[in-house]
């Protein structure tokens, strides 16, 4: 059976460079067939029933650090936070997978966990920043390419 | 391009809390804050906007209670442009909010408030969350909370497209109808969730209520506040979430006010402190006190408590049951028991079912009147809901072509800030005694802050990241004696 794949773009569309998680997987459809490409600004819990049965999820956020190099792209290890995957409500996304897998339910393997480096604090805007939107052609290649390869050698 | 880095929680967001608590010089509890950092720019970012964005805009602004805002911007829009809904559009509405009222006060109850009374609330906090209640209580629960909140989340998607991030909402009405088939889905989802909602009060009569020592805790000096409160009501002074008239009640529960929501600014103030961003709200006739509680105080708070001191009753069978021996139990109305605030969480969830199973059973659910279009432009228009964390306030206004030109936004954690502040220095003052911190501290001291369920995400319009919870005590001199972190 053909393995379900979804890139997950997180992160809110009217918080400028926080978006740009979903700035990117929006231009990821359509590139990798094989994957599913959905975008959310939610948080927690309510993340769960977006990825429930299916195989394989690779994240993209936003991601901020003490010495941010804005568009910088880090592959996360699992248990390493980017903006979204962290929530005032209790559940992180790791804890989430955890929760879920003892519960019974079918969850995905963590393909991987991409982080676009922005500067803190955002601001409210549907735009990126001009230095973000510069990179976007080179992360999008890049996390595109990532991909391909995951799914190859799977 | 790759690298293992780690991460500052205290950089990562800008929703950040922190409480700084100082002694005195005897090394009691003088005053505690609960601070908290800002996102500004929300207001001039819609601005300019036309006001029908609002509803895709406003759900973004929290990744926690999304369906809030969207419900509270449709509302704004209906009396922007002086549009009545349709019934079954009021039907179709509360069906959802019912449904989106059901899954976030599961979440509430079960992710972050049910370790404190079943792991226990000295525990260890590697043990103290939903895996360790699951561990006690048995994981079938937990299957039955994502089940429940599951199903309430197809309704919201199949009348807003998404679940639970809703985005259709329209003046006068809906986007979409009910078909009967759709009819029997929903009922039998409603029938599903008034079952759960029973078994989860059972849950916490038999783990909370049964423990003395629970008990003992919720009735504590520790947990009480004695404030106003405010919430709405319906035409029989009952519970409601969708729609009613704001009623005010005094420390002693007697009626201060009732008044249509959009007279809001003549009952609200709004206080700012230099050391916090959020905004202080308190009665406005009263003018600003200070943070004190009792008769002579100003604040009021808000959220499920609230809720049940401010109306007559449920309004709901069974809810209302359930309602008379919360405060039997409590020692009569207005009860001012903080963490009877979980309690009369279930007791909201289980109105939602119940009115959700009615609302299935209605005859104007399926038909086709589903929109008013008869607009005429106001210019002004003032939404008002229940949202679960408590009453929420949108306030739009714009010129003759429908531009924003001014918007407004009053959330509950912004109502409930000033008592928050409250809850934590008493039970600082029960559980510091100068440098020498009991067990626990930080936990115990959460728990009367997490009762009101806060979300800094839209009450300070930040980023929907994790809280992380900073305590500063400080000497009368102001310097730091001790710190503890959740991190």
């Amino acid at each position: 059976m053909m393995m379900k794949t979804l890139i997950l773009g997180l992160g809110s569309p009217i918080l400028s460079d926080d978006g740009v998680g979903l700035v990117i997987a929006r231009a990821l459809k359509g590139k990798i067939p094989q994957a599913d490409v959905m975008t959310t600004p939610l948080v927690g819990l309510n993340l769960l029933d977006l990825f429930l049965d299916y195989d394989k999820l690779f994240l993209i956020d936003a991601l901020v650090s003490k010495n941010p190099h804005p568009g910088e792209l880090k592959k996360l290890e699992p248990g390493e936070g980017t903006v979204h995957l962290f929530t005032s409500h209790g559940l992180d996304f790791f804890y989430l997978l955890d929760l879920g897998k003892q519960l019974g339910f079918n969850l995905p393997e963590v393909g991987a966990i991409y982080g676009i480096e922005i500067e803190a604090p955002v601001s409210f805007g549907e735009a990126l920043s001009p230095a973000l939107f510069q990179k976007l052609p080179s992360l999008i290649r890049f996390i595109t390419k990532d991909i391909e390869d995951s799914l190859q050698s799977a | 391009m790759s690298e293992k880095i780690t991460i500052n929680p205290i950089t990562r967001l800008e929703g950040h809390g922190k409480i700084e608590i100082f002694l005195n010089d005897r090394g009691e509890v003088e005053d505690a804050y609960w601070q908290v950092t800002e996102l500004r720019g929300f207001e001039r970012f819609c601005i300019g906007r036309p006001a029908e964005e609002m509803t895709r805009i406003v759900p973004n602004i929290c990744g926690v209670c999304p369906s809030a805002h969207h419900m509270a911007a449709t509302k704004a829009l209906d009396d922007l442009y002086g549009v009545e809904p349709t019934v079954t559009a009021k039907l179709i509405r509360q069906l959802e909010y019912n449904a989106f009222y059901i899954e976030d006060h599961y979440i509430h109850f079960f992710f972050l408030a049910a370790p404190d009374f079943v792991v226990g609330p000295d525990a260890d906090p590697s043990e103290r969350n939903i895996l360790g209640v699951l561990g006690k209580v048995g994981q079938e629960v937990g299957s039955k909370v994502i089940e429940v909140r599951k199903r309430n989340r197809e309704i919201i998607r199949l009348i807003f497209s998404k679940a639970p991030h809703p985005e259709g909402g329209l003046p006068g009405g809906v986007p979409r109808g009910i078909s009967d088939e759709e009819r029997k889905w929903i009922k039998a989802t409603a029938d599903y969730s008034v079952e759960f909602a029973q078994y989860a009060i059972k849950l916490f009569k038999d783990l909370v209520l049964e423990n003395k020592s629970y008990l003992d805790m919720i009735l504590s000096e520790a947990y009480s506040l004695k404030t106003y409160y405010m919430s709405l009501v319906d035409e029989h002074n009952e519970v409601t979430f969708y729609d009613g008239k704001v009623r005010i009640i005094d420390p002693k529960g007697n009626e201060y006010a009732l008044f249509d929501p959009k007279d809001y600014t003549e009952y609200i103030g709004e206080w700012v402190e230099p050391w916090t961003y959020i905004k202080l709200n308190h009665l406005r006739k009263l003018g600003w006190k200070g943070l004190i509680e009792g008769d002579e105080t100003s604040l009021y708070r808000v959220a499920p408590l609230a809720r049940l001191n401010v109306a007559d009753g449920m309004a709901t069978p069974i809810a209302q049951k359930e309602y008379e021996h919360m405060f039997d139990i409590l020692g009569g109305k207005p009860a001012h028991h903080t963490l009877a605030m979980h309690w009369a969480r279930l007791i909201c969830a289980l109105q939602a079912a119940e009115h959700n199973q009615i609302i299935a059973d209605a005859a104007l659910l399926t038909s086709k009147d589903i929109r008013n279009m008869h607009f005429k432009l106001k210019k002004k228009g003032i939404g008002c809901v229940e949202a679960p964390r408590g009453t929420l306030f949108h306030h739009y206004e714009t010129d003759d072509q429908g531009i924003l030109t001014k918007v407004n936004l009053i959330v509950a954690t912004q109502n409930n800030a000033a008592p928050i502040c409250l809850s934590i220095k008493k039970a600082a003052r029960e559980f510091i005694k100068g440098t020498e911190v009991k067990e626990g501290l930080l936990n115990r001291v959460e728990m009367a802050f997490r009762a009101y369920d806060p979300c800094l995400s839209c009450a300070t319009h930040a980023l929907p990241g994790r809280i992380t919870l900073n305590i500063n005590i400080r000497d009368q001199e102001g310097k730091i004696i001790k710190t503890v972190d959740s991190e």
